[in-house]
C-alpha cells in the first residue's frame, strides 16, 4: 500500500444512489477523494472541472452506457477505469471490457476486494510499461492490455493473474521483481496467498511462453531472489548488441 | 527425315511404292514373254534360211567356201557345210564354223540348237535322188533378248526390297506419332494433365495434336479453376458474416475463372434479373443465379474479356459454384440471426442480473455496515440471506451460460484449503461442526477461483442443508489412477461429506438433474425449502468445464460428493 500516493482521486460513476452513497462513504473512509457521478454526462461534466486518478464506472447505465463513457473517456486520456458489472469473466462483453478498462468488479462485491483491486490499479499506473504490444525477442511478444501473448506468431490467452505477474516483470524488463513483490501484485485480495502460487503460476507461464519450458529464455528464475523478465539480445530497441539469451540484457531506462 | 513430309505425302509415297511391286511384277512377265517370242521368230528365220539354203545347193551348188560364203553374203548369216558325218567342206567364216550337234539324224527334222552365243539351224542339203548328201548350217547371234530377263529380275527384286523397307519406314512414321497419342490420351486419362503432344510440321496429326493440347491445356484450366473455386468455398465460414462471405466469394471467383470483376447481388428479385446481350468486341457478362433448390438467394455476375471464351463446361463449374456460394450465404445470415438472437438473450440476462444485483449490492453494502456499527444478528442474516440471494441469480446465469458453452474458465493455480474455509465462513454456520483435512499439502490445483468458490459453496451448502445437522468433512486428496473419475495426469480430489440420511439409490443419478430436489430429511429445518434444485447440476457443469469431474462418491453413512481437478505440485521454479 506504500505506493499509493495520499489522497488519490477516485470519480464514482453509478445509476443507483444507494450504491453511490455508501460506496463513496467506504472510499473516503479508506483515504481516497471520492467525487460522484449519476450518469455518463454528469461524469463528462466532472471531467471537465478536472481529471481523477481513477475512475470507477457501472456498466449498465441509462443513457450512456459505462462502456461507452470508458470509450470516451479513453479517446481523451489514459485514466486508469474499474467496472462494475453483474456479469462475469464467462460473459462476451466482459472480454470487450477488458480491452477498454483496467479491472472489472462483479456485482455483488465484496466492499474489502473493491478496495484491493483500487489500490493494485492505482499500483499499475505508476508502472513503466508500454500500452501497446511489448516485443521481447523472436518468438514472444506481450499485449497485456489484451491479456494475451504471441508465442512464435500463435495468440496465446492469459489468464487475469497471469497478465498481472506479466504486468509487474515488464515494469523492469532486464530486473529481478522478487517473490513477495509477484504474490502481492497476483494474490492482493486472496485468502492466504503463498508463494508457491508464485512458483507453480511461472513454471505454467513458461509452458505457455517459453518454447522450451525447460530451458527458460524469457521469465528467468534468480535462485533465492525471485524472477527476471528478459528481453532478448538482438531484438528491440534498447538492445545494443549480440548477448547470449539468459545474459543480463541492457538495462532500460528507469523513468 | 521422313517426319518433316506432311502427312499427305508420306501416305502417298507408301502407297506408291507398294503400287510400284506389281507393276514391276507385271514387267518382268510381259519381258519374259516377249523375250521367249523372239527368240522362237529368230528361230524360225534362221531355220527357213538354212531350208532354202540347203534347196539351192541341193540343186545345183558346190560343197566348198565360196558357195558358203556366197550365201553368208546373201543371207548376213554365218554359213558351214559340214558332211553328214560333221566333216567341215567349207564356212563363210571359219572362225564361227558350227559343228554337227551330237546324234546328228540326217533324215530326221532339222534340228534348231543355241549354243555359245548362237542360234544355229541345221538343213540337210538333198542329192538328185532326194537322200541327204550334206548338212548346211546356218548360225545368227542370239538376239539381246534374253539377257534382260536378269536385269529386270534384279530390278524386280530391289523395287520389292525398297517397297518393303520404305513401307515399314513409312508405316513406323505414321503409327508413332498415332501410339504418342494415345499414350498422351492415356496419360490424360489417368489424371495427368500436364501431358502434352510434341507438335511438329503442319499436317493433321499436327493440327490434331495441337487441338489435343488445346483441350489439355482446357482442363487444366477448369481443373484449377474447380481446385480455387473449392478453396475459396472451404474458406467461407458462416462465421464472417454475409459481407465478408460475398466479398470473399467474389475475388475468389474472379480469381478461379479469370474475370475481369465478379459481383454478388442478393435477394430473390436479382436471381431473376435478365442478362446483357453480348455485344462482339466488348467485354460481355456471364451469369448465375444464386439458389439452394427453389429458394433464391441472389445472383452472380462476371465479366470476362472479349477473346475470353466461355463454354458450356464453364457454365456448369459456375453454376455449381454459385449452389455452393448459395448455401454459404444463406448459412452466413442464419447464423447472425443466431447471433443476433443469442445476443439478444445475452442482454436480457445481463439486465435481469444487473437489475437483481445492484439493489443486492446495496442491501448488502447497508447491511454490513451497520453490523459493523451495531452488530446486531439480524443484521448478519440480511448479509448473509443477500449473499445466497445473489449467489442464486449467478447459477441461474451459469445455467444460461453453460447451455450456450459460452462459459470459459480463468485457469489459474490456488490452494483449496483456504478457500474452502473461506466459502464455510462464508455460509454462517458457526455452530456446526465442521473438519477440513488436506492430504495433499504439496499440490496447488489448477482451476477458475470464482468457479471453484462456486462449487464449493454448492456442495457446502448441500451438505448443511441434508446434513441433519452433524458434522460436515471435507477432504482433500490426491486422486487415484484407478478412479474412472479421474481425469488424466495428476489431479486432487475433494470430498465433501454430510451425515444426513444419504442418498436413495434410485436418485443418485437424478441429484445432478436441474432442478430436481430429493425427498431428503434435512437437519434443523433452516434451509428447508431453500434450494433452486441447479446447485449440483451448476456445481458439475463448472467442475467439468475446468477438465475434471464431479460425482455421489458414496452414500452410506451421509452423503459424499467428491470432485476433481487437475493439479500442479509445489515445487520452486
Amino acid at each position: 500500500m506504500a505506493t499509493v500516493p495520499p489522497l488519490a482521486r477516485i470519480l464514482l460513476v453509478d445509476d443507483d444512489p444507494n450504491l453511490l452513497v455508501i460506496l463513496a462513504d467506504q472510499l473516503h473512509d479508506d483515504g481516497f477523494d471520492v467525487t460522484t457521478a449519476r450518469d455518463g454526462e454528469e461524469a463528462l461534466r466532472r471531467l471537465e472541472e478536472g481529471w481523477p486518478d481513477l475512475l470507477i464506472v457501472d456498466l449498465m447505465m441509462p443513457r450512456m452506457d459505462g462502456l461507452a463513457l470508458a470509450r470516451r473517456v479513453k479517446e481523451r486520456a489514459d485514466l486508469p477505469i474499474i467496472v462494475l458489472s453483474a456479469i462475469d469473466s464467462g460473459d462476451s462483453k466482459a472480454q470487450v471490457l477488458e480491452t477498454v478498462a483496467e479491472d472489472y468488479i462483479t456485482k455483488p462485491f465484496h466492499y474489502p476486494e473493491l478496495r484491493a483491486r483500487v489500490n493494485r490499479v492505482l499500483r499499475r499506473v505508476g508502472d513503466n510499461v508500454p500500452a501497446g504490444a511489448l516485443r521481447l525477442g523472436p518468438t514472444l511478444t506481450l499485449d497485456l492490455r489484451r491479456r494475451r501473448a504471441l508465442v512464435d506468431g500463435q495468440a496465446v490467452t492469459l489468464t487475469p493473474v497471469e497478465s498481472r505477474l506479466l504486468y509487474a516483470l515488464a515494469a523492469s524488463v532486464g530486473y529481478v521483481v522478487t517473490t513477495e513483490t509477484l504474490l502481492a501484485r497476483g494474490w492482493a485480495e486472496t485468502e492466504a496467498p503463498d508463494p508457491s502460487y508464485v512458483w507453480v503460476t511461472m513454471r505454467r507461464l513458461r509452458q505457455k511462453l517459453e518454447v522450451d519450458a525447460d530451458r527458460p529464455v524469457y521469465l528467468e528464475t534468480v535462485r533465492g531472489a525471485g524472477y527476471r523478465l528478459n528481453r532478448l539480445a538482438g531484438d528491440g530497441p534498447a538492445s545494443d548488441g549480440a548477448l547470449p539469451p539468459g545474459s543480463d540484457p541492457p538495462a532500460p531506462s528507469t523513468g | 527425315m521422313l517426319r518433316s513430309l506432311p502427312l499427305r505425302t508420306r501416305v502417298f509415297l507408301a502407297l506408291a511404292f507398294v503400287a510400284l511391286v506389281p507393276v514391276t511384277l507385271f514387267g518382268a512377265i510381259a519381258v519374259a514373254q516377249v523375250g521367249g517370242g523372239v527368240r522362237t521368230e529368230q528361230e524360225a528365220s534362221v531355220l527357213a534360211i538354212a531350208r532354202l539354203g540347203a534347196q539351192q545347193i541341193g540343186s545345183g551348188g558346190g560343197f566348198d567356201s565360196s558357195t558358203a560364203q556366197r550365201l553368208a553374203l546373201a543371207t548376213s548369216k554365218t554359213v558351214t557345210i559340214l558332211t553328214n558325218g560333221g566333216v567341215l567342206l567349207g564356212a563363210s567364216d571359219p572362225a564361227h564354223a558350227a559343228a554337227l550337234p551330237a546324234g546328228f539324224d540326217p533324215t530326221a527334222p532339222p534340228p534348231v540348237v543355241q549354243a555359245n552365243g548362237a542360234i544355229t539351224a541345221y538343213a540337210p542339203i538333198l542329192g538328185p535322188a532326194g537322200q541327204p548328201v550334206a548338212v548346211l548350217a546356218v548360225s545368227q547371234p542370239t538376239a539381246a533378248g534374253p539377257e534382260i530377263a536378269p536385269l529386270l529380275a534384279t530390278a524386280l527384286v530391289l523395287t520389292i526390297l525398297l517397297a518393303v523397307a520404305l513401307s515399314f519406314v513409312l508405316a513406323r512414321s505414321l503409327v508413332r506419332p498415332l501410339t504418342e497419342i494415345a499414350d498422351t490420351l492415356e496419360r490424360l486419362q489417368a489424371g495427368d494433365l500436364t501431358a502434352r503432344l510434341p507438335v511438329e510440321g503442319d499436317d493433321e496429326l499436327a493440327h490434331l495434336a495441337a487441338s489435343h493440347n488445346r483441350l489439355a491445356a482446357a482442363l487444366a484450366a477448369r481443373n484449377r479453376s474447380l481446385q480455387l473455386v473449392l478453396e475459396a468455398i472451404a474458406r467461407l465460414s458462416p462465421k464472417d458474416g454475409v459481407e465478408s462471405t460475398v466479398s470473399t466469394a467474389e475475388s475468389a471467383a474472379t480469381d478461379a475463372f479469370g474475370f475481369l470483376g465478379t459481383r454478388v447481388t442478393l435477394g430473390a428479385a436479382a436471381a431473376d434479373e435478365p442478362l446483357e446481350e453480348r455485344v462482339p468486341g466488348e467485354a460481355y457478362a456471364v451469369s448465375v443465379p444464386l439458389q439452394i433448390g427453389d429458394d433464391r438467394v441472389g445472383r452472380l455476375t462476371a465479366m470476362l474479356t472479349p477473346t475470353r471464351d466461355w463454354g458450356p463446361a464453364d457454365t456448369d463449374l459456375l453454376a455449381i459454384f454459385g449452389s455452393q456460394l448459395a448455401v454459404a450465404i444463406r448459412n452466413a445470415e442464419l447464423y447472425a440471426d443466431v447471433q443476433s438472437l443469442s445476443e439478444l438473450k445475452s442482454d436480457f440476462l445481463r439486465g435481469v442480473s444487473h437489475n437483481l444485483q445492484t439493489p443486492l449490492t446495496s442491501i448488502r453494502a447497508f447491511a454490513e455496515r451497520l453490523n459493523a456499527e451495531e452488530n446486531d444478528p439480524h443484521l448478519a442474516i440480511i448479509v448473509e440471506q443477500s449473499q445466497r440471494l445473489s449467489r442464486l441469480v449467478d447459477q441461474l446465469l451459469t445455467v444460461s451460460k453453460l447451455e450456450a458453452g459460452t462459459l470459459r474458465p480463468n485457469v489459474d493455480v490456488l490452494a483449496l484449503g483456504p478457500l474452502v474455509g473461506r466459502v464455510w465462513q462464508s455460509l454462517g454456520r458457526e455452530g456446526q461442526p465442521f473438519d477440513l483435512r488436506d492430504e495433499a499439502p504439496g499440490w496447488l490445483v489448477a482451476a477458475d477461483r470464482d468457479w471453484v468458490e462456486q462449487v464449493l459453496w454448492a456442495l457446502l451448502d448441500n451438505a448443511v442443508k441434508y446434513g441433519g445437522g452433524g458434522a460436515v468433512e471435507v477432504g482433500i486428496g490426491l486422486g487415484m489412477a484407478e478412479d474412472p473419475h479421474v481425469v488424466s495426469g495428476p489431479c486432487i480430489v475433494t470430498t465433501v461429506r454430510d451425515h444426513g440420511q444419504g442418498v436413495p439409490a434410485e436418485d443418485r443419478e437424478r441429484v445432478f438433474e436441474r432442478f430436481t430436489r430429493l425427498e431428503r430429511g434435512n437437519g434443523d429445518g433452516h434451509a428447508s425449502g431453500s434450494g433452486t434444485g441447479l446447485g449440483l447440476s451448476v456445481a458439475r457443469g463448472l467442475v467439468r468445464g475446468m477438465g475434471g469431474d464431479l460425482w455421489l462418491a458414496d452414500v452410506d453413512p451421509g452423503a459424499t460428493f467428491a470432485f476433481s481437478l487437475p493439479a500442479e505440485r509445489i515445487e520452486e521454479a
